[in-house]
């Protein structure tokens, strides 16, 4: 078909929609303030809209912009934990952990500190802990029930005199 | 207050809407005077005759206002309007009435009365008479209610296809009448069908 062509028949579909329009306008009843009145009075009976305000909903441009913000942050989130685990690493090097911060792991999970081995009370570290999972600590709550305690002299801790 | 109301006369369809689910049945007021001259004359269509058109238009525009909490901010209100009116013209028609021969025309008749609407150039009277229900009522919508494919589509709750093609089907029956009454190229119209929409 050729542009020419293209143009005649839109011409003719425009001329179409046109007269159309225009014989139903010729058609279309007056306006009726009668009809108006009664409507009117007719919604001064009708309960008011529910809720008063105007309710913000989500239209398709905000739905769209939720769509792609969420989509990109999980994008991220994706690329975060695929990338390469020596880059990983490489960002974030183990903190080394200071000797005054070392803490008495069992004591703080098991709430005993009296009768505990003072080398179990003080050689794990925070990072150690973080490996520990939940069956690891019943199994070491199970062990600290199991074996026999004694007192611990502050000379039988390592590094002790 | 008349200062009040031309000013809500200048504003949007949308806008209106907007402060009448706020509370203010001035803008409502508004909504119904602009829509009253368009939905009655759909309705009259729809519904036959002047006095129930009247009654469905009320129901419509109270109908509106009620469930104006529903209308979504950022969508047009015309094709939502014409849904209410739609629908009510629906639940219209479903109430028991007596029915009259008068609205039952045999074949001769019908083609005796789009020879008359032709003589009398109504290409919508011929419309009427050719097209099936949703065909016309797709064809009005679109033209006259001045919405588009999509929009006609949510009113009559069908898919964008399916308009489309009645759209296509109506226009293509009507194009000779068409050519004839308005001396237009029928070849032209019915190869243009696919498009202006």
């Amino acid at each position: 078909m050729s542009e020419s062509d293209h143009k005649i028949r839109s011409n003719e579909a425009g001329t179409l929609r046109q007269r159309l329009r225009a014989e139903a306008e010729r058609d279309a009843p007056a306006f009726s303030e009668a009809l108006h009145e009664r409507i009117m009075a007719r919604l001064a009976q009708a309960p008011a809209p529910v809720g008063g305000q105007p309710v913000m909903r989500w239209s398709p441009p905000m739905r769209l912009a939720a769509a792609v913000a969420v989509a990109g942050t999980l994008a991220a989130g994706i690329y975060w934990m695929m990338r390469p685990t020596d880059t990983r690493i490489a960002n974030n090097p183990p903190r080394p952990t200071p000797d005054d911060v070392r803490i008495d792991v069992f004591t703080t999970a098991l709430g005993r500190s009296q009768s505990l081995p003072l080398h179990l009370a003080t050689d794990l570290r925070p990072p150690q802990l973080a490996a520990l999972t939940e069956d690891s600590r019943d199994l070491a709550r199970f062990m600290l029930d199991t074996l026999p305690q004694w007192p611990v002299r502050q000379s039988d801790a390592p590094g002790g005199t | 207050v008349t200062d009040d109301q031309d000013n809500l006369e200048q504003l949007s369809d949308e806008r209106l809407a907007a402060l009448a689910q706020g509370g203010a049945v001035a803008a409502f007021e508004v909504i119904a005077r602009r829509y009253q001259v368009r939905l009655l004359q759909y309705l009259r269509r729809r519904v036959g005759r002047q006095a129930d058109a009247e009654d469905v238009l009320q129901e419509t525009f109270v109908r509106a206002f009620e469930k104006l909490h529903q209308f979504r901010q950022g969508f047009p209100l015309r094709p939502w309007l014409y849904a209410i009116a739609r629908n009510c013209a629906v639940l219209h028609a479903r109430r028991p009435r007596l029915v009259s021969s008068e609205g039952i025309e045999s074949a001769d008749e019908r083609t005796a009365g789009l020879e008359e609407a032709e003589s009398r150039q109504r290409l919508w009277e011929i419309a009427r008479g050719l097209l099936s229900e949703d065909q016309y009522e797709a064809l009005w919508l679109h033209y006259v209610g001045e919405l588009k494919t999509g929009q006609v589509a949510a009113v009559m709750g069908r898919s964008w296809v399916s308009v489309k093609t009645l759209l296509v089907r109506a226009r293509r029956r009507l194009a000779p009448h068409a050519a004839r009454i308005y001396g237009l190229d029928a070849s032209s119209l019915e190869a243009a069908t696919t498009g202006g929409t």
